[in-house]
């Protein structure tokens, strides 16, 4: 035998005892080394892994028991759905309770999300809206000391808003003076911007000392008194003023 | 739950397992009782870890039975498909536990004193119980550095005893694949473990050589 041969006889799967034993093996390896040391290294080898598998626990009977005790969930779990799919009604009414409860849920969370809107756009037009200012105290009272020489209410008119102030010369009633565009000729008061009083004002004319006027005027007044025209807003505040020559 | 009193012996695992399928715990005992030695030995010597194979063993069954219907007779026996599931289990356990479980350096191996293997030192003392559960570690360890292709034939055909029809079958590969697999396994074990056999082998060599 050769060592090409009898590798390949270890190859080929001879390797138990009885074969290294053989006659032509044990001549072999009694004049070679290098395949003396081969088979000695494979017989260790051998006993080696041997060990090991002697070593091997068994199965514990715990895992027994936990794949029994598996096995009976498993199969009780399959016979449920099984029940359920024969039976439909059974499976069907918990769905539907989970699936009204969602659907409950997320009608509510519409419900207020659009309130929330709602409201957010109800505050946001209010705010938007023009409202009259309310005139400080003073003002009134300035307003009111105004008003109080009044020697004719000039008009009951409607006297148009400011945003038309065409429409408020032609309401005027006749006799009493024609209101220019108030824009231009109406001077605002301090407290109140006109051109946001979209309401019906009234137009009345007054009797007013130069001084209270505040301001020096570039004619010559008799008296001491100058003709003025208010316009004044229906809550009584007074928005506007021209100075007549 | 449909009970059988009792499983004939010569009862196919294909038929087991069909009645386990339907609810026949008896059935599924047998079948249990068939199979899992091996699938506990072959994770346990895979993982080196008999959690890990208590773990694999009983997830191998319960997928048999949710994956039982898949089974073709014409493909092959129960016990290498439940092998299949095996396979997967361990390779997934072995993927999880890859991080934690650094495998040794080979310079413990090549420390091991030589000698050990010798039968003065294993023997059935306590001082050579230490020996042998210590090489069996060496052992153990040197295989699980082993390629996966390489580590399954040792475990099947050296551990786990399996003929390399059987091992082939498992493997889904031919029987020369599985010798020549375990022979280059054999030879990188071998190499792995020169220290065990080192002493033994200078002792007996003698002043010829081989001239072929």
């Amino acid at each position: 035998m050769t060592c090409r041969e009898l590798h390949s006889r270890f190859e080929g799967g001879a390797s138990d005892s009885a074969w290294h034993e053989s006659s032509e093996v044990t001549g072999h390896i009694a004049c070679c080394v290098a395949c003396r040391a081969f088979i000695e290294e494979q017989r260790q080898l051998r006993e080696a892994l041997c060990l090991v598998r002697e070593s091997a626990s068994s199965v514990p009977e715990s895992l027994d028991a936990a794949v029994l005790a598996a096995y009976r969930r498993e199969w009780a779990k399959d016979r449920r759905a099984e029940h359920e799919r024969q039976n439909p009604a059974v499976m069907r009414t918990p769905r539907l309770r989970v699936g009204l409860r969602w659907a409950l849920a997320a009608a509510a969370v519409l419900v207020a999300v659009g309130l929330f809107f709602i409201a957010r756009k109800h505050n946001t037009t209010a705010g938007v809206r023009p409202t009259p200012v309310s005139a400080s105290p003073a003002a009134q009272l300035e307003a009111q000391k105004i008003a109080i020489p009044s020697v004719a209410r000039a008009t009951k008119p409607k006297a148009p808003s400011m945003k038309k102030p065409s429409r408020l010369a032609t309401a005027l009633p006749v006799g009493t003076a024609p209101v220019p565009t108030p824009a231009a000729d109406f001077r605002s008061l301090m407290y109140c911007d006109p051109l946001i009083c979209t309401q019906e004002m009234d137009v009345i004319r007054v009797q007013l000392p130069v001084a209270s006027i505040g301001r020096p005027v570039d004619f010559a007044p008799s008296g001491g008194m100058v003709n003025a025209e208010v316009l004044v807003g229906p809550d009584g505040i007074a928005r506007g003023i021209r100075i007549e020559q | 739950m449909n009970m059988s009193p009792e499983i004939p012996p010569d009862r196919s695992d294909a038929d087991l397992l069909r009645r386990a399928l339907t609810g026949d715990e008896s059935a599924f005992v047998a079948l249990y009782g068939r199979l899992k030695d091996g699938i506990f030995r072959y994770a346990f010597y895979m993982t080196n870890s008999k959690s890990a194979a208590e773990e694999a063993t009983q997830e191998v069954f319960i997928l048999l039975l949710k994956q039982g219907g898949n089974y073709r007779e014409s493909r092959g026996d129960v016990g290498a498909f439940a092998f299949g599931i095996a396979r997967n289990l361990v390779r997934r356990i072995e993927r999880r536990e890859r991080p934690y479980h650094p495998l040794p350096p080979d310079e413990s191996l090549e420390n091991f004193s030589a000698g050990l293997i010798s039968d003065g030192l294993v023997s059935e003392s306590p001082a050579g119980e230490v020996m042998r559960r210590q090489i069996t570690e060496r052992v153990q360890a040197a295989i699980a550095t082993l390629p996966e292709h390489y580590r399954q034939a040792v475990v099947l055909c050296d551990l786990c005893e399996l003929s390399y029809e059987e091992a082939a079958s498992r493997l889904r590969c031919a029987v020369g694949t599985i010798r020549s697999r375990l022979n280059r396994a054999h030879a990188l074990l071998a190499t792995k473990l020169k220290p065990l056999c080192k002493g033994q082998a200078m002792e007996t060599a003698g002043p010829e050589e081989c001239l072929i």
